[in-house]
């Protein structure tokens, strides 16, 4: 009922993508990907899922900073973990019509760690087609519950880092290459369980589980690599606090040397239900191995990895 | 409520040690540290600090509170009066509630959101008729078998009403139907051409904009009701403070505090403040009650304090700088003092509390 500022609803996290998975590509012993990225996300229109009242007057604005791996663990068999660590900048920008002159608004800004994703991902086939299991870990590093707790009645005004429950979702992340042309495609659905384990925050809040989807199609051309995505997740139930949505967006991947790369990605949430409907973009610096043009026998030669003298 | 007639004030607040902590420990581990409690800032524009509230609340500044917003104007606007099998058994429009000789009664609304985040209460004059006279002049017979009423609005909201709730339930004034507000036609976001209020229950339960009143054989479960909102709505005694708002910063010298108590189903009796954490109490002054009405008209029940609210003002000296919490409590005529903890508030029951302001002098 009324405006209230919502107690679950601006994640910061919104932007950014639901998931930690790499795609269907699972590396192997010795190759990786980090990223050092930046996504920024604006939105002007929510409905508060508590009571399904879109607030006016509201604006939100996040930002989140994050650091992201993925890493091959085993030689012989393709297993691979990922990681997302994201720190959280939220503002929500509000209208008061009680205490303020019109068109005035006041700001509250929280700055936290956000939710840590770690994936767990092997692979079926990975010949030509590629067909990989995932499970993935949602951990919370925030509590909710000390979010804006020292400024009164201010305090729902704060933007929440994320929902603060622990999740864990299992993926099949299918992808392969179109024969004779540089077309790949890449996607997935998975079954994300809401534990309803909370880190931090006593609600009463009860999400439902859902279905997490994702494709994308892209094509290469020397350095370049552009891509088309869509994500979103779908709930099995339907009520009046758990997010879903549906996001288009599109990136660009640059190799600038070797495997030196700056990314940059724009969204725009096409549907949302429980959740801001905005839009999102950022950039990233990412470093990957094995590179385009890499020749690890090379590399032993020039480094004198495997030779007679290291037996000595 | 809005405000008007304002003193000004410049409040701009953040969390500076925690900020400073942060900056301070810009690397390294001790940012981590920093990091991990979080850091949360807040900056708010300049308030206004009232003098005193209106004892009548201007349209323009009447607070606003509706679930789909307000629906386009429509000159045709009817509402028709159904059975239980949805058989019509009258209707009326604009022109004919221009045609009636109405009254007028003062009558507060609050909204059952009302918390000391969103003070949305107010006090006006409504022109209109007890729905039951609306009734019999358009020669209407409830429905024997009728229990409850679905009203609907032109924004498509419905909520339900008890059909005891026509004349008045557990000694409340009768429901009324108003088509003026403060002498003026009743604005469009307030419900014209007419809306309903219904003495004793928070706003969910005062429809406007309706385009049909069905008198059903079934308890009716409304749009906020079945969202876990109370289905009774029945006014809980509360006190606001609505000036200044918490957190605020001011000089050194005299702060008037300034609100309201109201109990939508008894008579307040007193306002009290405490300075000191609730040790000792002072009475606040009252500057509106319903003795005060000078409202025109001829029925005496539209003076009756349970349905008009209370305000009152405190001056409170503030000489030396630092950080003060003021409490309110307010005591209605049943001898029930309201507690100063809002978080016991069940919010889809409505607030039930006192509130407590933090004021920081400079």
């Amino acid at each position: 009922m009324t405006r209230l500022l919502p107690a679950v609803v601006l994640l910061v996290a919104l932007g950014a993508p639901a998931s930690a998975s790499a795609g269907a590509w699972t590396k192997s012993l010795g190759e990786y990907y980090t990223k050092v990225g930046a996504d920024y996300y604006v939105a002007a229109r929510y409905v508060d899922p508590t009571t399904g009242e879109e607030l006016e007057g509201l604006g939100f604005f996040g930002q989140q900073y994050s650091l992201y791996a993925e890493v091959g663990l085993l030689p012989m068999w393709p297993l691979q973990v990922s990681a997302q660590l994201p720190l959280t900048i939220g503002t929500t920008s509000f209208e008061d019509e009680t205490n303020f002159e019109e068109g005035e608004r006041g700001r509250a800004t929280g700055t936290r760690l956000g939710d840590l994703r770690v994936s767990v991902q092997t692979s079926i086939l990975r010949e030509g087609f590629q067909l990989a299991p995932a499970f993935e870990l949602k951990l919370p590093l925030y509590a909710n519950g000390r979010v804006g707790r020292e400024f009164g009645i201010w305090k729902e005004a704060f933007p929440l880092p994320g929902d603060g429950q622990v999740d864990l979702t299992g993926w099949l992340l299918l992808g392969g290459a179109l024969p004779g042309t540089p077309i790949f495609m890449q996607g997935g659905a998975g079954y994300r369980h809401r534990t309803e384990a909370f880190i931090g925050w006593d609600t009463d809040l009860a999400f439902v589980d859902g279905l997490p989807f994702t494709f994308t199609m892209g094509v290469g051309g020397g350095p370049f690599l552009g891509m088309l995505q869509v994500d979103g997740i779908k709930n099995f139930v339907e009520d009046d606090v758990t997010r879903q949505y549906l996001t288009v967006g599109g990136a660009v991947f640059i190799t600038v040397f070797k495997g030196l790369a700056i990314e940059a990605r724009v969204a725009g949430d096409v549907w949302a239900d429980n959740a801001a409907q905005g839009i999102s973009f950022g950039a990233g610096i990412s470093w990957r191995m094995p590179y385009p043009g890499y020749d690890p026998e090379a590399r032993k030669e020039a480094t004198g990895e495997g030779s007679d003298a290291d037996a000595g | 409520m809005s405000r008007s007639d304002p003193q000004r004030v410049h409040v701009v607040l953040f969390d500076r040690r925690k900020f400073l902590k942060l900056a301070a420990a810009a690397g390294g581990v001790a940012a981590a540290q920093a990091l991990l409690p979080g850091c949360d800032v807040l900056v708010l524009p300049e308030v206004q600090l009232l003098d005193q509230l209106p004892d009548i609340v201007p349209n323009e500044d009447f607070y606003v509170q509706s679930a789909f917003g307000t629906p386009d104007e429509n000159p045709d606007h009817t509402c028709v009066l159904v059975d239980d099998d949805g058989n019509s058994l009258g209707s009326f429009d604009q022109a004919f509630v221009d045609g009636l000789t109405a009254r007028v009664r003062e009558h507060t609304l609050q909204c059952i959101g009302a918390n000391p985040r969103f003070l949305f209460i107010g006090n006006a004059l409504w022109t209109g008729l007890p729905f039951r006279e609306v009734l019999d002049l358009l020669g209407v017979v409830v429905p024997a078998g009728a229990t409850w009423m679905r009203i609907t609005g032109a924004d498509e909201y419905a909520t339900g009403l008890p059909i005891s709730d026509i004349d008045g339930t557990d000694g409340r004034d009768p429901m009324w139907l108003v088509w003026l507000m403060n002498g003026e036609p009743l604005p469009r976001r307030h419900g014209a051409p007419f809306r309903f209020l219904v003495p004793g229950r928070y706003g969910t339960k005062n429809p406007k904009w309706p385009t049909e009143v069905a008198f059903v054989n079934e308890e009716f479960i409304g749009h906020w009701e079945s969202r876990g909102w109370s289905q009774e709505a029945t006014y809980q005694t509360n006190g606001l403070i609505l000036s200044p708002p918490t957190m605020a910063e001011v000089g050194p010298g005299s702060v008037r505090i300034v609100g309201s108590a109201f109990s939508g189903h008894v008579a307040i009796d007193d306002v009290e403040v405490t300075t000191d954490g609730g040790d000792t109490w002072q009475p606040a002054e009252i500057t509106y009650t319903s003795t005060d009405s000078e409202t025109p008209g001829d029925d005496t029940d539209v003076h009756d304090n349970r349905h008009i609210w209370t305000t009152w003002r405190y001056d409170w000296q503030l000489d030396e700088p630092g950080e003060y919490i003021i409490q309110i409590r307010v005591t209605d005529e049943t001898g029930h003092v309201t507690d100063l903890d809002p978080a016991g508030t069940d919010r889809f029951n409505g607030y039930n509390a006192g509130m407590e302001i933090h004021v920081t002098v400079s």
